[in-house]
């Protein structure tokens, strides 16, 4: 997939911004540097090492759109108390119905 | 002669037609949202009270939603209108141009009081029984206004030299 282009990461970074989840040390400058950044290791790296990780426990390559649902799932479960707490009850939820 | 103060408290503002920040309440006090993307504003309208003189200041009081770092930058915009002027109040507006303050650094811990200081060089000539109408605004796009999330407006003080 294409980049997002500048106008995607400042709509992205100012969504960000309007959560509790805004990290506060950046400035906005770095904020979006680092979307931005994340956006190219994912195009580069990321989804690479993502069905590479997964390598032994799926059949088939992983569509893009399924790689990152599944990154994200992991990451916002291994960080919960990071994510509002709304977010956070939603995951806990699904993790309860999983088990 | 003692100093005048005026308090521009949250709840007694006017909300301009678009682009306005936001009344909301943080631990049951009052405050003005102001987003960190989207230059937003917020008026009140007085009548500038007996003795007032310049040069004037405005004294904003805010804390941060999220940012422990990096600083911001508030605006203020003054129009003083006297019985007489040529302005026609129900189509026009006349204010001065805008007044910034110094980037402020914000505190390192969010919810942490903070002090804006603007000097009001522009204040559209404000005379002592004026129709008054102060407008703060954060300056999302000025250089020094680096912070991320939301800033909270507590209240303002606008006062004299007195």
């Amino acid at each position: 997939m294409p980049l997002l282009d500048d106008k995607q990461i400042s709509a992205l970074s100012a969504a960000i911004q309007r959560t509790p989840d805004c990290p506060g040390r950046l400035s906005k400058q770095e904020l979006h540097g680092c979307l931005a950044g994340f956006d190219a290791w994912w195009e580069s790296e990321g989804l690479t090492a993502a069905n590479n990780a997964m390598l032994d426990h799926k059949g088939a390559e992983l569509k893009p759109s399924e790689a990152a649902i599944l990154f994200r799932e992991v990451l916002t479960a291994k960080h919960a108390e990071a994510v509002t707490a709304r977010d956070a009850a939603a995951i806990a939820a699904r993790v309860e119905v999983k088990q | 002669m003692s100093t005048t103060r005026i308090f521009l408290s949250p709840k007694s503002a006017d909300f301009p037609a678009s682009a306005y920040a936001q009344l909301s309440a943080i631990f049951n006090r009052k405050v003005i949202a102001f987003d960190a993307s989207v230059e937003e504003s917020i008026e009140w309208t007085f009548r500038a009270a007996q003795g007032l003189t310049g040069p004037l200041t405005l004294e904003c009081d805010f804390i941060m939603a999220s940012a422990v770092a990096n600083s911001i930058v508030l605006g203020a915009t003054v129009e003083a209108v006297t019985p007489g002027d040529a302005v026609d109040l129900d189509s026009a507006d006349s204010f001065a141009s805008t007044n910034n303050s110094s980037a402020v650094t914000v505190p390192g811990t969010a919810g942490y009081l903070a002090r804006a200081t603007i000097t009001l060089t522009n204040d559209d000539g404000i005379a002592a029984g004026d129709l008054v109408r102060v407008k703060i605004s954060r300056k999302v796009s000025d250089g020094g206004d680096t912070a991320t999330g939301d800033l909270y407006l507590l209240g303002a003080e606008l006062r004299d030299a007195a």
